[in-house]
């Protein structure tokens, strides 16, 4: 079976229904990347962002994926469109971490944990709950998506691919 | 952006900024050299805009493992500034700062990661104060943050400040060789390009 491995690069949406497309976003730290899954029609989507929120005056041509707070609206219109129902999508959420911990850097760099609660805000008013998650600490993450099945894989920095749940 | 940056490519070639830069990375790479006891090379200096999506791939794949030494840049050229190596690399760096035999270092404990932090805080201070002394841009480093993980977690940590504003990194980028024991090392410093404008054309008197 041959596997087309799309990386979803910062700032980038790749949403898919072939089954034999897998989305992965290497190497997540601080950013965060939300995946939406409908198993029954078998279509998923991946974004990966860097940012909680857009700054009131920021263009967003081509780059609202940055930020979680349009990213997140933007993979659920495009997996409708895709003819996902909103009621079957299954939410997963990874990233996030803490990676600067240095005494005498500003708060402002931890945008870990502001980005993960960005994508619960946004996933709650959308009325998506999460079913799986692996987020804060202080380690990079690889996720993955597999479109055929719909399956989830989390690698931490130094460890073995794990089923993210 | 696009316009900034061309704006900005404007004013390194009126006021010959490219050079400048080439003499303050000569000057972080004496204080490496200096730090480390013995004579380092540098690869010519680069100053390059590179898309977000893509700062990953510029450096390497996005799940090697590498060590960064990360300092944000504060005064009249802010900006951040951070020295990368692979890990391997990275303690080999260790052995020499440390002056041991290669091979000594095998994983990085508080004393190797300050040792790394200490390394960055002087190459970052020697880049700052060649500016300093050649047109007068006063600004100081942070304290050093040491970051061992993935490349793609780094470069989420470089990109962050920029990205609410740009879609590309402006880098001044260079390598460090230590000839014999081959360690190479990423220099980058990234100026916030809209700040950097203003303060060039202060500078310059424009």
């Amino acid at each position: 079976m041959a596997e087309n491995v799309h990386s979803v690069s910062i700032g980038e949406m790749i949403v898919s229904s072939n089954p034999d497309d897998v989305l992965v976003a290497y190497g997540l730290g601080s950013c965060a990347a939300v995946i939406l899954y409908d198993p029954q029609r078998r279509v998923g989507g991946m974004v990966h962002s860097l940012l909680p929120t857009a700054p009131p005056n920021a263009s967003l041509d081509g780059s609202a994926a940055k930020f979680v707070d349009h990213g997140v609206p933007m993979l659920i219109e495009a997996l409708l469109r895709q003819g996902a129902e909103r009621s079957r999508l299954v939410a997963a959420l990874c990233g996030g971490a803490q990676m600067i911990t240095a005494p005498g850097l500003p708060d402002t760099l931890n945008i870990g944990s502001r980005n993960v609660a960005a994508a619960e805000a946004a996933l709650r008013a959308a009325g998506i709950s999460l079913r799986a998650r692996a987020t804060g600490g202080n380690v990079g993450r690889t996720v993955k998506l597999i479109i055929k099945t719909g399956q989830m894989t989390v690698k931490c920095a130094g460890q073995s691919e794990q089923p993210l749940t | 952006m696009s316009e900034q940056v061309v704006l900005l490519n404007d004013l390194v070639a009126r006021h010959q900024t490219d050079e400048l830069l080439a003499l303050a990375m000569d000057n972080a790479a004496r204080g490496l050299s200096e730090m480390l006891g013995r004579p380092i090379t540098i690869d010519v200096p680069r100053v390059q805009t590179v898309p977000i999506s893509r700062v990953t791939d510029h450096v390497g794949g996005p799940e090697t493992d590498m060590v960064g030494v990360y300092l944000l840049i504060e005064g009249e050229m802010p900006g951040q500034a951070i020295l990368m190596a692979t890990l391997e690399d990275a303690l080999r760096l260790v052995d020499l700062l440390m002056g041991e035999p290669e091979g000594t270092t095998r994983e990085l404990g508080d004393l190797e990661r300050s040792a790394l932090a200490e390394a960055g805080n002087l190459t970052v201070s020697f880049f700052l104060n060649a500016l300093a002394n050649s047109i007068g841009l006063s600004s100081r480093p942070s304290p050093p943050a040491v970051m061992v993980d993935m490349l793609g977690a780094i470069m989420g940590v470089v990109a962050a400040p920029v990205a609410a504003f740009a879609d590309e990194l402006l880098i001044v980028e260079t390598a460090f060789k230590e000839p014999h024991r081959t360690v190479n090392v990423h220099f980058w410093v990234l100026p916030y390009p809209v700040m950097t404008l203003d303060q060039v054309a202060l500078a310059t008197g424009d």
